[in-house]
C-alpha cells in the first residue's frame, strides 16, 4: 500500500459517532499518514449547529494523532462566524471547510478568507458542476475560480474536482494558488491524467469523500492513472503534507 | 525521464469484464477508446476477457455498420463475447439477431436512454427472443452518474421495472442487472429470492467504506459480476474495492472469473484456448 494522506473527509452530526468509528478504522486499516477531517450536517446550518459540528470533529482530533481538521463555517452568519473560526483555532483546527451555505464567489465569504490567510489556513471549498440535482448555494467550478482570482495569497482546494474534471481542471488552471481534489463516488477514467496534465501534479491533491465514498475505489482513480511515481506520491501525500507544513 | 508506473499492480490475476463499450462516449471529453485502446487500458488492468459492444449502437439509430466492424475486429478473439444492442422499440431487431455471420453471444438493453419500459410487452418479447434462444441478457440500469454526464440526461431504471426483471430469471432468463448501487442490491436481496441465474455487476456499486463487506459474502459469490463500464469509468477503482476488500479467495474468485462465466453460460479460456461453447 503507497503512503497516502486523505485530504477530504467528514463526520456527519447525525452520525458522528459511527463516522469516527469508520474513520479510525480507515486510518488503522489503510493505513493512512493523515486524514483530514471538516463536520457537516445540511446547506444552512445555525450558530448552534456548526459549533456542535465542529466539537463533534474536535473530539476525533483528539482521538487521532494523525487527524487534522477543518473547521465548518456558515458564511451567512457574519461575525459569527469569524467567533467560531477562532474557536476552532483553539481547538486545534488547521483550516476551514465551507459546503453550500452560499456561493464561493459571495461576499459573505470573503472576511473568512481573509481570517483564513491570516492564519495561514487553507480553505477547501466543497465545488460540483452538476447536471441534474444543484442545490441553489452550491459552487461551481467558476466560483471556485473566482474566489481564487479575488484572493491570491489564499490557499484554496476545489473539491471533487468539480464533478465535471474537463471543467474544473480549466476553470482552476490559471490560478496557482487553487488545488484540486478528486475525490468522490464518481470514477471517470481520465480524470486523474487530465487534471495533471492541465494543473501539474504538484495541484492536484488524493481525497476520498469518507464515508460516503470509499478509499479503495478513490485509490483506483490514481493507480489507474498514467503516472510518474514522482508524480503518484505527490498526489496521494507530499502535496497534502505542503500545504499542511 | 521517469518511467510511467504502467504494470498490472492490481495483482487479481485474470480478470473478466462484463461491462466493456468501444468507441465514442458522447457526454465525457475522455471517455472514447477504439479497440486498440480498449486493450491496451484492459490489459493493464489484468482485464483479458470480457463483454463488449460498440457505445455508438447506444446513441445512434444506425449502428449495423460500427456493430459489424466489432465482430470482425474480435473474430479471431474467443475469449470477447459481443453482445448485441436491443432497442425493442425498434421492429427489426429480430431480422438482426438472425444473421448468421455475426452470431452474437447475448443481447444489451438501455432502457434509460431508448425510453422504454422494461415491464412493457416489447421489452418482454425480447426476454421471450433470449430465452426461446438461451442468449443471456444484460439490462443497463444506470452507466454514467448522471450528475456529471455532461449535457444529456438519461432516465434511470426504476426499481419495480428492475424487480419484475429480476422475476424472468424465474422463468429461465439468464439476467445481468448493471449499473446498480451496493443499497440497490441489498435492497434487492432482502426482499426478494434472487434466482442463480440474476446477476448484478460492479459498475456503480461505489457506496461507502467497506462496500464490499456490506453487501455480502453469499450475494457477491452468487451473483456479483465484475464490469469496468471503459471507457466511461476507470476500471482500477472497483477493482481495487476489490483486491482490498475483505473477501475469501473463493468470492474474489467468482467476482472476477467464476460468476462471469456463469452468466455467459460457457467457460471462456484464455487467448490461447478457443471456447467451449
Amino acid at each position: 500500500m503507497p503512503r497516502i494522506i486523505d485530504s477530504h473527509t467528514h463526520i456527519w452530526l447525525t452520525q458522528a459517532r459511527e463516522h469516527r468509528r469508520m474513520l479510525h478504522e480507515a486510518v488503522e486499516q489503510v493505513p493512512l499518514r493523515a486524514i483530514w477531517v471538516s463536520g457537516l450536517k445540511d446547506d444552512y446550518p445555525d450558530n448552534a449547529t456548526v459549533a456542535a459540528i465542529n466539537d463533534e470533529v474536535a473530539v476525533f482530533l483528539r482521538e487521532c494523532s494523525c487527524a487534522r481538521g477543518f473547521a465548518y463555517l456558515n458564511p451567512r452568519h457574519g461575525e459569527a462566524a469569524l467567533d467560531e473560526l477562532r474557536r476552532s483555532i483553539d481547538l486545534g483546527f488547521v483550516g476551514v471547510k465551507l459546503w453550500t451555505a452560499t456561493l464561493a464567489d459571495d461576499p459573505l465569504n470573503f472576511p473568512i478568507f481573509e481570517a483564513a490567510i491570516e492564519n495561514s489556513m487553507p480553505v477547501l471549498l466543497h465545488t460540483f458542476d452538476k447536471t441534474v440535482g444543484q442545490h441553489p448555494h452550491e459552487s461551481r467550478a467558476h466560483n471556485v475560480a473566482a474566489a481564487a482570482e479575488r484572493y491570491p495569497e489564499c490557499t484554496f482546494i476545489m473539491a471533487h474536482i468539480s464533478g465535471k474534471f474537463i471543467i474544473g481542471s480549466g476553470a482552476a488552471q490559471p490560478h496557482p494558488n487553487l488545488y484540486v481534489d478528486i475525490c468522490g463516488s464518481f470514477g471517470e477514467r481520465g480524470m486523474v491524467d487530465h487534471a495533471v496534465k492541465t494543473l501539474g501534479a504538484r495541484r492536484v491533491l488524493f481525497g476520498t469523500d469518507m464515508p460516503a465514498s470509499d478509499i479503495y475505489h478513490n485509490l483506483g482513480k490514481v493507480l489507474g492513472a498514467n503516472l510518474t511515481a514522482d508524480e503518484r506520491e505527490l498526489i496521494l501525500w507530499k502535496n497534502a503534507q505542503k500545504i499542511l507544513k | 525521464m521517469e518511467e510511467c508506473t504502467k504494470d498490472t499492480e492490481i495483482g487479481l490475476g485474470t480478470v473478466a469484464d462484463a461491462t466493456v463499450f468501444v468507441g465514442d462516449y458522447p457526454f465525457s471529453g475522455e471517455a472514447s477508446a477504439d479497440w486498440q485502446q480498449t486493450c491496451a487500458g484492459l490489459q493493464r488492468a489484468g482485464i483479458e476477457k470480457g463483454i463488449v459492444s460498440p457505445i455508438e449502437a447506444v446513441f445512434r439509430e444506425d449502428f449495423d455498420q460500427v456493430e459489424s466492424q466489432l465482430c470482425d475486429a474480435l473474430s479471431n478473439l474467443p475469449q470477447w463475447r459481443v453482445f448485441k444492442t436491443i432497442n425493442p422499440l425498434q421492429p427489426w431487431w429480430r431480422g438482426q439477431m438472425r444473421m448468421k455471420d455475426h452470431p452474437f453471444a447475448g443481447i444489451r438493453l438501455f432502457a434509460l436512454y431508448h425510453g422504454y419500459s422494461l415491464s412493457s410487452p416489447l421489452a418482454m418479447e425480447v426476454f421471450d427472443f433470449a430465452r426461446e434462444h438461451a442468449l443471456p441478457v444484460q439490462v443497463f440500469c444506470r452507466m454514467q452518474d448522471r450528475r456529471m454526464q455532461y449535457g444529456h440526461l438519461a432516465t434511470e431504471v426504476s426499481m419495480e421495472e428492475v424487480h419484475d426483471v429480476l422475476t424472468l430469471g424465474q422463468k429461465g432468463n439468464t439476467v445481468l442487472l448493471s449499473g446498480l448501487g451496493a443499497g440497490q442490491i441489498n435492497q434487492l436481496v432482502t426482499t426478494t429470492q434472487v434466482p442463480p441465474n440474476v446477476f448484478f455487476d460492479t459498475s456503480r456499486l461505489q457506496g461507502a467504506w467497506k462496500t464490499f463487506e456490506m453487501l455480502g459474502a453469499e450475494t457477491i459469490a452468487k451473483h456479483l459480476v465484475f464490469g469496468s463500464l471503459w471507457p466511461i469509468n476507470c476500471p482500477e477503482c472497483p477493482l481495487t474495492q476489490i483486491k482490498y476488500a475483505k473477501l475469501g479467495s473463493c468470492v474474489r474468485d467468482a467476482v472476477v472469473r467464476g460468476n462471469f462465466e456463469r452468466f455467459i453460460m460457457c467457460d471462456l479460456r484464455g487467448p490461447q484456448g478457443p471456447a467451449k461453447c
